[in-house]
């Protein structure tokens, strides 16, 4: 006869937590979120330096070949190259945003720089003056200094409170 | 947590040590090893053998890279759900979801 009691061994299958210990799990991981925010620092020289970036490819990238072609290095390697240094010297790196509010902040800077993108484009293949160019650069510049502390500040909020997510009470 | 995840209770995920881990990775974090066992309070053999257990599983790959602010040989070793790592997660936590509202 077989013996359907619990072995207690500890291969066995989990049992399923009961409501109580599914709440404590969930706000255990409420609490590692909360740690993990108070790791996530912004240097100081994080968003001028992605503006900086930003307003360099848009600046270079409109003028004519053979200059945007020699340039064009900056533009694959700068980008890159701030994320690495910010991995190492912090050793975290978050791809998505947190939440809806920092999604959107998100979305609203892509736009703008892809509208940046876009300007730099129609003076390049226009008889435009180069001159122009710099009214998109200065956008590219400061976006990212406006807006980048923004999105860093609903990100940190957002990663300590999005467990209300999954814990069953809403976004 | 997005409103269509089937909840989906998961036994590799659910280990108190593996949950944890999955937790602060499951916002597409890349998190160095010693920041995911600082930020979890854990020793580098209880990690190790956990991630272990969820890289085997598929759910989370771990990404050596040189560093050369080390003096010595050891490299930096980067940490990450896999795609399917996110989904599994995130089905175990609406599970847990469920479980709490009783």
């Amino acid at each position: 006869m077989e013996d359907d009691m619990p072995t207690g061994r500890p291969h066995d299958a989990p049992q399923r937590p009961s409501a109580a210990q599914a709440r404590e799990t969930l706000a255990s991981l409420r609490a590692d979120d909360a740690n993990l925010a108070e790791r996530l620092v912004t240097p100081r020289w994080y968003h001028p330096s992605l503006g900086v970036i930003v307003a360099l490819v848009i600046t270079s990238q409109a003028l004519p070949s053979p200059a945007s072609l020699i340039l064009l290095p900056v533009a694959l390697f700068a980008l890159p190259a701030l994320v690495v240094v910010y991995r190492r010297r912090y050793g975290l790196w978050f791809s998505l945003p947190a939440g809806p509010r920092s999604r959107r902040v998100y979305r609203i800077l892509l736009a703008i720089v892809v509208a940046c993108f876009a300007a730099m484009v129609v003076v390049k293949v226009t008889p435009v003056a180069y001159g122009w160019v710099l009214l998109p650069a200065a956008v590219g510049l400061v976006a990212p200094m406006v807006l980048g502390p923004r999105y860093d500040d609903l990100f940190r909020r957002e990663l300590t409170g999005a467990a209300t997510a999954t814990d069953g009470q809403g976004a | 947590m997005s409103a269509d995840v089937v909840p989906v209770f998961s036994e590799v995920i659910h280990s108190p040590t593996r949950l944890r881990i999955c937790g602060v990775l499951r916002r597409g974090a890349q998190l160095e090893f010693a920041v995911l066992r600082d930020t979890l309070g854990l020793t580098d053999a209880n990690l190790s053998k956990n991630l272990r257990v969820l890289a085997d599983a598929g759910f989370v790959t771990a990404t050596k890279e040189s560093s050369p602010d080390r003096s010595d040989a050891r490299r930096l070793t980067w940490v990450e759900l896999t795609p399917p790592g996110r989904r599994a997660v995130e089905a175990h936590l609406a599970a847990l979801a469920e479980i709490a509202q009783g």
